[in-house]
């Protein structure tokens, strides 16, 4: 019952508060107008028994004069009129009782009847003497006509009267009860319509009801919270329809709120990334160019210095000078961030060179190269610091031969590049420092270009996402360094990342 | 449980509330004005085989009354339905005129108890030879044609009354013993009180029963001095009129009063009590009506005969019964009679009240 009244639209519910309540007040009008009916019809016929007996009274009535008339006159008419008289007289009294009864009417009707029966019957005697001329019989009939008559008259009145008494008394009980039925009636009508006010309000709060709750769940959500708990959808209505429609939306607001959030969080940490990046590759350009003095300058210098050493046929220094201004234009045209591999190895070549004419070609530069590996992508200037802390911390002061290697070789899925020294090594604590980059300024020597080891670890992390991707190794004091980056082959499959 | 549910089952029992309180109410109102016209309609009637009527002289109303109510109970029993003729018309008819409606009417059977007066022989006669057979009724109506009379024998009925009288004589004269000589009864002066309108010899067989008992006592027969009264009773009032002019004459005040029917017994008894006569007169009664049976509880009254009067209807209509089945029929049926003390009046009273608590619903 429940369930299909849920599922009833707000039409139909409305239909049957309606129709509920009018069919009650229909039944109540009708049974109102049936009873009273009922009750007005028996009071009709309260009376007609009173009727029937003053019929039958002037019909005898009737029938006495016609008859006397005929006697005093002899006329045609009187004597048809008595025969019409006396037959309707006659078809009255078939209707009469003539059975012996305890009912005191029928008692009476009998004896009415019976008495009429013997009335007639002396009447027409007497028309008959009075036909016959016979004055004395008629007028004998007549006197016992007449007795009989006045004993009818007054059984018929008494009955009448007695009937009248009983009709009175009924007519009074009919009345009272119709009062009664009245005021009834009026009580039965406020109840209903008490009763029908207190349905329409039950069944309309019924509809209502979870539209209110809608409205409030709406004005929850209004101010934000999408936490909030679900509407619970109990009818199959219009209102549950709509409520159902609003929790779908709720959820989808609550999935739309939950994906944009995790896109928010992607995109913070790729903006953190690329400001850390941005952040780190601008200390590395500052400390560069803190470095160095205007290297345009230097290098249309150093070009210049290169063509008038040409021009002097002094080849050595036409290359040294040479290879110092393209480590200088290195600087100057690396605008991208990101680099080939090759680009980094010549950069070193050429640092090499100048190192070596400074150094009086005391390093050793070695390569070894897997020419496939060239073109992976590196952040710039990642090389060149690192070889410069090989020089100038490895192998500067060592009596030894001093050796710089430079490698390229794939090891799986990286590329492996390595720079090793045969320096002074060193020790695990200074490698640990080095990488959780807890070295203090104090430790570093002023000769270096400004670009620290710590702004080179950062940016491969940054720049592979991962924190493999460069190691140092020593195995002690004079046992040489070597650090190596570990570059991910499928970097070369990468979309280029700009601005890294 | 949610609230629509609650408000669902809410609505749906206000909506049974309100039907079956529309459904009673029309239920209700239904069963009311059915029970109106059934309570105003014929029920419960019951159709006879033969009608009598009773026509009575209109006085003594308990008795006949009581001779009615037997005549009924006994009818009903054997399909025959007693009237009380005269009751209900409204106009007061005489016995003659009762007989002609009777006639007219074409009862089954009259049972009458016959005036004296010169016609009603003719009547009792008339209906007879229409095929109505008539039983006379306490009264005897001998030289009418009537079929059967039911009552009681005068003659012995005066005997009874005689006995009566001896013994309130023997009453009066014991009480001489503490009386002093002067004051002393040598004779009981008895008065029977008879109808002034009694055509026919009833009353003077019942005089002659009294006289006769009384001689037969030896022992008080020359001391008791019977005397009569005819009172008129066909006036409505007379009979209580002459009674009274009995005490209104103090000098000739009798020692005892001897009444024949229940409205002479009643009016002398009130007559005794308002002239303060209790105790000083004896009153000898007739019927056991409610004023009479309390009288003799206060031994205002000495005694009374009755009749069995629910006996007497009962042959009445037995005896029509039997001449309509048979044509044939006993041509007198003897009633029983008691006399009532006040020492057993107690009983009498008690078995009159058990009948009309039976009589009543």
């Amino acid at each position: 019952m429940n369930k299909r009244w849920k599922n009833l639209s707000i039409q139909n519910k409305l239909m049957f508060a309606f129709v509920i309540t009018i069919i009650c007040f229909v039944g109540l009008n009708f049974f109102t107008y049936y009873s009273i009916n009922l009750v007005v019809n028996h009071m009709n016929n309260v009376y007609s028994s009173n009727m029937e007996l003053n019929d039958l009274l002037e019909n005898l009535d009737q029938v006495q004069t016609y008859m006397t008339e005929y006697l005093k006159t002899k006329t045609t008419d009187s004597l048809e009129d008595y025969f019409r008289s006396e037959q309707e007289y006659r078809r009255k009294l078939e209707a009469l009782n003539d059975k012996p009864t305890d009912n005191r009417r029928k008692l009476a009707e009998k004896n009415i009847k019976n008495m009429s029966v013997q009335y007639l019957e002396t009447v027409e005697r007497a028309i008959e003497a009075k036909r016959k001329r016979n004055v004395e019989q008629y007028r004998l009939y007549y006197d016992n006509c007449t007795e009989l008559y006045d004993g009818i008259t007054a059984s018929i009145t008494a009955l009448n009267n007695q009937q009248f008494i009983e009709n009175s008394a009924r007519y009074k009980e009919y009345y009272q009860f119709v009062s009664v039925m009245e005021h009834g009636c009026n009580i039965l009508l406020l109840i209903i319509a008490a009763f029908n006010l207190i349905l329409i309000v039950l069944l309309t709060r019924n509809i209502v009801s979870p539209l209110r709750s809608l409205a409030q769940k709406a004005d929850v959500v209004a101010t934000g919270d999408f936490d909030t708990e679900l509407l619970p959808v109990e009818s199959g209505d219009e209102i549950g329809i709509v409520s159902s429609a609003f929790n779908k939306m709720i959820v989808s607001i609550r999935e739309y709120i939950e994906r944009l959030k995790h896109s928010m969080e992607i995109e913070r940490q790729m903006k953190e990334k690329e400001l850390l990046m941005e952040a780190h590759l601008k200390d590395a350009k500052l400390k560069y160019l803190q470095a160095q003095i205007n290297p345009h300058f230097l290098f249309n210098t150093l070009n210049a210095g290169a063509q008038l050493a040409m021009m002097e046929d002094a080849q050595r220094s036409y290359d040294y000078i040479q290879n110092m201004a393209q480590f200088f234009r290195y600087n100057i045209k690396k605008d991208n961030d990101v680099v080939y591999v090759k680009d980094e190895i010549e950069l070193i070549d050429h640092y090499m060179y100048i190192l070596n004419v400074r150094f009086s070609g005391e390093l050793l530069f070695e390569k070894e190269i897997d020419e496939r590996l060239l073109n992976l992508r590196i952040p710039s200037m990642i090389l060149q610091p690192i070889v410069e802390n090989a020089v100038n911390y490895g192998v500067r002061n060592v009596p030894w031969e001093k050796s710089i290697k430079l490698t390229l070789q794939e090891e799986g899925d990286v590329a492996s590049l390595s720079i090793t020294d045969n320096g002074i090594g060193m020790s695990g604590e200074l490698i640990h420092k080095i990488m959780t980059s807890q070295l203090a300024p104090s430790d570093l020597s002023g000769d270096s270009n400004g670009i620290g080891l710590d702004n080179v670890i950062a940016r491969l992390s940054i720049f592979y996402n991962r924190e493999d991707v460069f190691c140092i190794h020593s195995d002690g004091e004079d046992m040489g360094t070597t650090v190596t980056i570990r570059i991910p082959l499928n970097v070369r499959e990468m979309p280029e990342v700009a601005n890294v | 449980m949610k609230h629509s549910a609650r408000y669902v089952h809410a609505s749906v029992a206000l909506v049974i509330l309100m039907v079956i309180i529309v459904i009673g109410s029309f239920a209700f109102f239904q069963i009311k004005t059915k029970q109106l016209a059934h309570n105003t309609s014929d029920v419960g009637e019951k159709y006879y085989d033969r009608h009598y009527v009773l026509i009575t002289d209109g006085m003594n109303t308990k008795f006949w009354e009581s001779v009615y109510e037997g005549a009924k109970a006994y009818g009903e029993q054997h399909g025959s339905f007693v009237e009380l003729l005269g009751e209900a018309t409204g106009e007061s008819y005489d016995c003659q005129g009762l007989l002609k409606k009777a006639i007219a009417e074409k009862v089954d059977g009259i049972i009458v108890m016959p005036d004296q007066a010169y016609g009603t022989r003719w009547l009792i006669d008339e209906a007879v030879d229409r095929g109505i057979p008539v039983v006379t009724v306490y009264q005897d109506n001998t030289a009418s044609k009537r079929i059967s009379y039911v009552g009681v024998s005068n003659y012995n009925l005066g005997t009874l009354y005689g006995n009566q009288l001896c013994s309130c004589a023997e009453k009066i004269f014991f009480k001489n013993y503490n009386l002093p000589e002067d004051e002393k009864k040598h004779e009981v002066n008895a008065l029977v009180l008879m109808s002034a309108d009694a055509a026919d010899t009833s009353e003077s067989i019942l005089f002659s029963g009294i006289q006769n008992a009384v001689k037969k006592n030896e022992k008080y027969a020359n001391l008791i001095n019977i005397q009569t009264l005819a009172i008129e009773t066909r006036g409505t009032f007379s009979a209580e009129e002459s009674i009274r002019d009995i005490f209104m004459n103090t000098a000739s005040l009798p020692d005892i009063i001897v009444c024949l029917d229940e409205l002479k017994t009643t009016c002398a008894y009130q007559a005794l009590v308002d002239y303060n006569k209790v105790g000083q007169m004896y009153e000898i009664g007739f019927y056991q009506s409610d004023t009479i049976l309390k009288a003799l509880q206060r031994r205002a009254i000495t005694s009374t005969i009755t009749i069995d009067t629910n006996q007497m209807g009962a042959y009445c209509v037995e005896a029509l019964d039997e001449y309509l089945s048979g044509g044939y029929v006993s041509d007198y049926y003897s009633v029983d009679t008691s006399v009532i003390y006040p020492d057993n009046a107690n009983k009498y009273m008690e078995e009159a009240h058990n009948e009309q608590a039976m009589e009543e619903p």
